[in-house]
């Protein structure tokens, strides 16, 4: 291994070791850092091992402060110290690969959904990877690929021989998602600045929708019968198949109806796109 | 009488910009919570500064706000691209994906240049999102050179190279930063990025002269100038960007232009972000000092009180 090759990797284990470049030196046998001289100069006031917690430490603080900014929620319903713990065992498993800091946490919800590591904060805070999941969800939908939405004027313009073959395509900042309800209650208390206690009563399910418009990032959690039909459209289903989808729960007679509803939700929020 | 050889020593000191860094003036980094008020300014024709420097990885997204705001304040304003995630140092190999990226963003936003640091970030596929330090070898030297010479291939383009705030040095190390810094740009042939304020830290820490450092840069390869605050960890300085531009720097700010002439200037604030306001303030400093240059060699010289016969300090002093 060159000497470059062999700098860099020594920098890299003691600059992310977990406890800390002293600590680690100390759990390898070398509280003082003799193993340092003659690779990295060192003067008496500030010790080579001082100057590498310089860089141990805005390695570790800059992700934090990405991840509790991008996961503000499940930051706050932890609190500070656990928090910071999590982060701590989630860089170890998945320290960064990316070039942007953007998506330093996108494994975050898979991490605390699996990871053995991540098995005390499954226990205490059981919604904690849904909640990562919606947040991931969020910031995806932030910088998603642009897309041109669907209007009510287009709609009106379209010869009515061609309504049953319209193919509804969602917007690509679109997600639906599975999650546990508490979650979903608990971003959205965070987003309205309420208290975040999450809530005691019996876990629950909720189909949630994250979408975007006009540069805002929304979600919202859907009925049954909205997350089935928009579920359809995900999988490429014409507005007719939908027309048969709603026949089937409320008879034909029903159908003009809820169907020209569901289509103005969806345009009136711009989730569909041209 | 004038010599034949006098007439082209006097030519040879004005600065011979590289054309791909013309001088832009005094710009500021983009910030997305200034993005409200730098449009509002730039549509009110009050913007006061006169370009923008945007961090090259935060644009390498599908779409969204960003990229529309980032569009839209192009059409008015010069543009640079500046990357922290090239990992230039590393004994990794270049991310194609990454230099693909990055040429969709250029020919989308044609920079006037695009730049990223001398430095490595990550190994082993890891980014450690942090501006590393390298030993100061030939081995280095050539490792660097060849791949700043290959991003140049794949981008169709002169890059400039920042000089990074360091916190450790290293026993293997052979030659001083300054060395280290001129010889990779004269090896891969790109541009500088000389970034006034890592200098000071950087020679605090390590107790150099910061005027040596920056006597040694060749004014032809300085694309730009990087100017922002530190704070002080104890007895080390740390290049934070939080603080406003400290007197020191702004003293070797000036005593640099003195004698490379104008050179494209961005203020960095990256911490406790204050109103774009305070960031205008400072870029009016830079411009006082830009302004207040002398305009002419033969001004220069007789502003330093210098016979213009005699030659100014080599480019690559030691």
């Amino acid at each position: 291994m060159s000497e470059l090759a062999e700098t860099q990797r020594r920098l890299w284990r003691l600059l992310t070791a977990p406890s800390g470049v002293r600590a680690a030196l100390a759990e390898a046998g070398d509280p003082e850092g003799a193993s340092l001289d003659g690779w990295l100069r060192s003067d008496a006031a500030v010790p080579a091992a001082l100057r590498l917690e310089v860089y141990a430490n805005a390695y570790f603080q800059r992700i934090l402060g990405v991840m509790a900014e991008d996961s503000g929620a499940l930051a706050a319903a932890l609190g500070e110290s656990a928090f910071h713990d999590l982060v701590t065992a989630y860089l170890c498993v998945h320290p960064p690969e990316r070039p942007s800091l953007r998506h330093v946490g996108e494994r975050l919800a898979d991490f605390l959904d699996a990871h053995p590591a991540a098995e005390p904060f499954r226990q205490r805070w059981p919604f904690a990877a849904d909640l990562a999941r919606l947040e991931i969800a969020l910031a995806d939908a932030f910088d998603a690929p642009d897309a041109e939405a669907l209007s009510r004027e287009d709609l009106a313009a379209l010869p009515s021989e061609h309504w049953q073959d319209l193919a509804l395509s969602l917007q690509p900042a679109a997600r639906l998602l599975g999650l546990s309800g508490p979650a979903v209650a608990l971003r959205r208390r965070f987003e309205t600045d309420e208290a975040l206690e999450p809530e005691d009563e019996a876990p629950w399910r909720a189909t949630v929708m994250v979408w975007r418009q006009r540069e805002g990032v929304h979600f919202r959690e859907l009925e049954l019968e909205e997350a089935a039909l928009l579920e359809a459209v995900r999988r490429g289903a014409s507005f007719g198949t939908l027309c048969e989808e709603l026949a089937t729960r409320h008879g034909a007679e029903a159908v003009p109806a809820r169907a020209a509803g569901w289509l103005a939700t969806w345009v009136d929020a711009g989730l569909l796109t041209r | 009488m004038p010599r034949l050889g006098d007439a082209r020593e006097a030519r040879s000191r004005l600065p011979a910009r590289p054309k791909e860094a013309p001088f832009l003036g005094v710009g500021v980094g983009l910030r997305p919570v200034h993005y409200g008020d730098v449009r509002q300014r730039a549509a009110e024709g009050r913007l006061e500064v006169d370009w923008l420097e945007a961090v090259s990885e935060n644009y390498m997204i599908p779409g969204g706000r960003p990229l529309r705001i980032l569009s839209e304040l192009r059409e008015d304003l010069p543009l640079v691209l500046h990357g922290v995630s090239m990992n230039l140092g590393s004994v990794d190999p270049l991310d194609g994906d990454y230099l693909d990226g990055l040429a969709a963003l250029a020919a989308r936003f044609e920079p006037a240049w695009m730049s990223d640091h001398l430095c490595w970030t990550g190994v082993g596929g890891n980014n450690l999102h942090d501006l590393l330090p390298l030993p100061y070898t030939e081995e280095a030297v050539v490792h660097l050179a060849s791949r700043i010479a290959r991003v140049q291939e794949r981008l169709g383009r002169r890059i400039a190279v920042e000089n990074v705030s360091s916190y450790v040095s290293f026993a293997a190390s052979a030659m001083t930063e300054w060395e280290f810094l001129c010889a990779v740009a004269e090896r891969a042939d790109c541009g500088i990025l000389l970034d006034v304020n890592n200098v000071f830290v950087s020679a605090h820490n390590h107790g150099f002269d910061p005027e040596t450092y920056l006597a040694a840069m060749d004014p032809s390869r300085v694309f730009q100038i990087h100017l922002a605050g530190h704070s002080e960890d104890g007895p080390l300085l740390v290049d934070t960007h939080d603080h406003p531009v400290r007197d020191e720097v702004w003293a070797l700010y000036a005593g640099l232009l003195a004698r490379t002439g104008p050179v494209s200037t961005l203020i960095e604030w990256d911490g406790n972000i204050p109103g774009f306001d305070r960031l205008c303030q400072e870029a009016a400093r830079a411009r006082a000092i830009l302004d207040d240059l002398p305009r002419s060699p033969e001004e220069r010289d007789e502003r330093a009180g210098r016979d213009p016969a005699t030659p100014l300090a080599p480019a690559h002093g030691a």
